[in-house]
């Protein structure tokens, strides 16, 4: 993608063009309100189940707030099967839960029995803008909702690497507020970078957009965001045509309930780390450690190789397996005589009185619960984990600190070389994993499934190291850095849209 | 070694005789190096020098960008080139700065302002290694003979941990011998505090002290020369003095190799940089002539010198292309390059230009805010009043230490 068009299109434009078409629909607000409302019962539940229920009203809300979607039985039988249905989430979570999910769906039914007016606005801009080049940014599982009354796929823009390969177009169509979290969140470069000379947005007009959307990170570079547009030109759909009614006031609780959600959820889920997480094709995710390494096929270079999480770009596809490693034997021993005289004086030791010996350990402070085996362990090939377990052992069987601790040096020495055996063992067998993966017959299957963004993800079975390993390759949406991940999710491929009920 | 007629540097021409320039020999550097005009582009025409937005463009070539060709060279890229020439070293102002460029798009910026950095330095009389030259040699040696020759493991200083950038093979090339036209390799046998001794591979002995004249012909394989051979031309000049009217370089700096200045390249790597840089540069006399290999990177292009040392951040840690003297400037493409940067001991003294395109990943620019903040109060902002008016969407920020 050559830069140049896009500097042309800066020099040729004093300000961008920005529209806000506000939907005033009480139902929708009401029916929103009652979604949150469950949600808050949720949430005051602190349980895991609790997190994946707030988890999926959440991405109705986030569907209905940011999608054209059509307003029918299907949502609200999706509303109605939330944790099993009224009388399980009674049963389970308790009368409250229950009202609030029985007023949701009540309300639920209202605003599909409305036609909905988002549907229609929307619609009526395509229409509009037939003639004009239109692209739209939406969340890869509404997609549909948007080919369904007239857009077509080409026109769509998924992901945020997507927009920034994009040509310079027309007009961007976008849906719902523009906020940086929440389901159907806008990346910033929507408003930081326009390739297009007019930003066209649709939105029920209780959904407000963000007040400082993309100011923290632009601050520091000198740009001001508002600088290259000129003020929002605001107009509310009413029923089924446009009328310019002047500014409305933004309700800033909103941005305050997403933050809520997000803090609430992981207080419920537990302990969290710092990683990486990235965001695939089919509303899954994948969370690593900061710098671990994931086999990654790059469209553009052809090829697969061995990527730090980090370095993972939208469009890239990740290759998912079971952890391997090659066996590279055992350790070589280091046969130093004073090791094993050591273990000599050990095994002395326990067979002249075991449950005598046994018992002086625990006294001194060794105080492992399979101490006989552990001690067995040690005259043979093991050592003991904990320094200060080797000092009270070396005590009892009567060597002295200095002999002890050059024994000690070399068990470092020993488990150090297993360390880095072990690592060198995973290197190795990553290397090979991509060698396999490098092949024309996996290329060409990869080939494939880049082409196809719609196929969620691509299944392989390949033979590494006389082992049959399933991989699984996902096409990356988004790569974000977190400190907020939670342990268990960490190194699984974790799907979004679970069935929950 | 005595100095080519072609190459005397410009300070000792003054007598009002010309020196012959170092471009008479630019059409085969453009026959070694340009690549040939695509024919479906057309026969350019250098007549029209305005680009298609109508900004005025200083030079008389145009412009290329992955597979579109431009007549002209487009305002914003001579802006850059522009940025490097202008930001001042750090003779000219002491203080540590750190210049931001926001760019709208993902664009060669890094490439151009590096160019015109090494444009600057071209031009500068102090901007030559030979003064660390030998201490950067015996390092070099130093660290074949205690590590590298022993270690057991394939060369990934990373997962060995070892601590150095890159491997050292302890070969060293020396000038051609008598009726050779090849560089004579030695390696190395021994080093000690006064002395450095290299064997061919007769295993004849070569004696070298702390301060011999002759160590300034050597060079590690693989690495550029301090200086180009007697018989070479050095960096064409020409192309160079294209781009820029008005602007000359020390005739002797074309022949001399540079460590001072640095590009950090991006995180995806040094082969995906260099690929990256060779899909833009300009066009001259029909030839195109990529950002890579203007850039005079060891390797990347013909050039037996360099003037720019390649930094890879690859894994979060910066390691140089060679050795060197401490860099005075570095041009860093990227967001998290920068945070990378900022935290690399060797680059601590260094003044900064960084590229960082607004539409790059949220939590790229997230840490880019948050090593910025972390610079606190040390840093104050200023105008960079050295630089013209940026072109429409490109904001610049300066932050300069104040102590």
């Amino acid at each position: 993608m050559s830069a140049n068009p896009i500097f042309e299109l800066w020099a040729s434009h004093d300000k961008f063009v920005r529209v806000r078409i506000d939907v005033e629909c009480q139902a929708y607000d009401r029916f929103r309100s009652a979604g949150r409302n469950l949600m808050r019962h949720l949430l005051a539940r602190e349980e895991d189940a609790a997190g994946t229920l707030i988890d999926f009203v959440h991405q109705i809300l986030g569907e209905v707030a940011t999608a054209p979607i059509k307003l029918d039985s299907e949502l609200s039988n999706r509303v109605a099967a939330i944790g099993g249905g009224t009388s399980r989430i009674r049963g389970q979570w308790g009368p409250d839960c229950a009202n609030a999910h029985q007023e949701f769906f009540d309300r639920t039914l209202v605003l599909c029995s409305e036609k909905s007016a988002l549907r229609n606005a929307v619609e009526q801009t395509l229409i509009e803008e037939l003639e004009s080049d239109l692209r739209f940014y939406c969340h890869r599982s509404s997609i549909e909702a948007f080919i369904s009354i007239g857009a077509t796929s080409e026109q769509a823009l998924l992901t945020p690497d997507s927009y920034r390969k994009a040509p310079p177009f027309e007009t961007l169509l976008v849906v719902g507020p523009i906020r940086s979290m929440g389901f159907g969140r806008k990346p910033e470069a929507l408003i930081v970078t326009p390739r297009f000379s007019r930003l066209c947005q649709i939105s029920w007009a209780s959904e407000i957009d963000e007040p400082d959307f993309a100011i923290a990170h632009m601050g520091p570079l000198g740009f001001d965001v508002a600088s290259p547009w000129e003020p929002w030109q605001q107009t509310f759909w009413c029923g089924h045509q446009r009328c310019v009614i002047g500014q409305r006031e933004l309700d800033e609780s909103d941005a305050g309930f997403e933050e809520l959600v997000r803090t609430r959820i992981h207080r419920v889920r537990g302990s969290t780390v710092r990683g990486t997480i990235l965001r695939l094709s089919g509303s899954r995710m994948l969370a690593q450690r900061p710098r671990s390494k994931i086999a990654t096929y790059t469209p553009t270079s052809d090829s697969v190789l061995l990527k730090e999480t980090e370095d993972v770009t939208e469009g890239d596809i990740v290759l998912h397996h079971e952890h391997i490693s090659l066996d590279l034997g055992p350790v070589a021993p280091l046969d130093e005589p004073i090791v094993r005289e050591w273990r000599e004086a050990l095994r002395h030791r326990y067979a002249q009185n075991s449950p005598l010996f046994l018992g002086e350990l625990k006294r001194q402070g060794v105080n492992l619960v399979h101490l006989a085996s552990a001690v067995r362990a040690w005259t043979s090939d093991q050592r003991p984990q904990q320094a200060a377990h080797f000092e009270i052992v070396s005590r009892v069987i009567g060597w002295d600190a200095r002999r002890a601790r050059q024994v000690w040096r070399v068990f470092s020495k020993q488990h150090g070389t297993a360390v880095q055996h072990g690592l060198i063992g995973a290197a190795l067998a990553a290397e090979d994993l991509v060698n396999v993966l490098n092949e024309e017959r996996t290329l060409e299957s990869l080939r494939n499934y880049a082409a196809r963004p719609e196929q969620e993800f691509l299944r392989l079975f390949i033979e590494i190291a006389g082992t049959n390993l399933e991989v699984r390759g996902f096409s990356v949406d988004e790569v974000e850095t977190s400190d907020q991940i939670f342990e268990q999710d960490l190194n699984e491929v974790v799907d979004m849209r679970k069935d929950f009920s | 070694m005595g100095e080519h007629p072609d190459f005397v540097s410009k300070t000792e021409t003054s007598q009002g005789q010309a020196a012959r320039p170092p471009w008479t020999d630019f059409e085969t550097w453009v026959a070694q190096l340009g690549q040939t005009w695509p024919a479906n582009t057309g026969t350019i025409d250098l007549d029209r020098q305005r680009d298609s937005t109508g900004g005025v463009t200083e030079s008389r070539i145009g412009f290329f960008e992955s597979d579109v060709a431009l007549t002209c060279v487009p305002s914003w890229a001579t802006w850059l080139l522009d940025v490097g020439l202008k930001f001042p070293p750090r003779e000219v102002d002491q203080r540590r700065s750190i210049l931001l460029i926001s760019t709208p798009c993902d664009a060669p910026a890094a490439g151009l302002v590096a160019l015109g950095v090494v444009m600057r330095d071209l031009a500068r009389s102090a901007a030559t290694d030979e003064a660390g030259h030998a201490a950067a040699l015996r390092s070099w040696a130093k660290q074949y003979l205690m590590h590298c020759q022993t270690c057991r493991h394939r060369c990934d200083p990373q997962l060995v941990g070892c601590g150095f950038d890159a491997e050292s093979s302890g070969t060293i090339l020396a000038p051609p011998r008598r009726g050779r036209a090849r560089e004579t390799q030695l390696k190395v046998h021994s080093i000690s505090d006064d002395s450095l001794v290299l064997v061919d591979r007769h295993d004849c002995r070569d004696y070298y002290t702390a301060t011999d004249a002759r160590l300034k012909d050597l060079h590690p394989a693989g690495r550029p020369r301090l200086t180009t051979p007697e018989n070479k031309p050095g960096i064409a000049g020409h192309a160079f003095s294209q781009l820029k009217r008005g602007w000359e370089p020390l005739l002797a700096n074309l022949q001399r190799s540079y460590s001072g200045t640095c590009l950090v390249g991006r995180r995806a790597g040094r082969d995906a940089t260099r690929e990256w840089l060779a899909r833009s540069g300009f066009i001259l006399s029909g030839h195109r002539f990529p950002l890579s290999d203007m850039l005079t990177i060891s390797g990347w292009g013909a050039d037996s010198v360099s003037r720019l040392r390649y930094v890879s951040t690859r894994g979060g840690a910066c390691r140089f292309d060679r050795s060197g003297i401490e860099p005075e400037t570095a041009v860093i493409d990227g967001a998290t390059e920068l945070s990378d940067s900022l935290a690399c001991p060797s680059l601590r003294g260094a003044s900064v230009v960084a590229i960082v395109p607004r539409d790059s990943a949220q939590d790229k620019l997230e840490l880019l805010a948050q090593t910025l903040h972390e610079l606190g109060d040390e840093y104050v902002s200023e105008i960079p009043t050295y630089l013209p008016t940026a072109p429409r969407g490109i904001s610049v920020t300066l932050k300069v230490k104040s102590r």
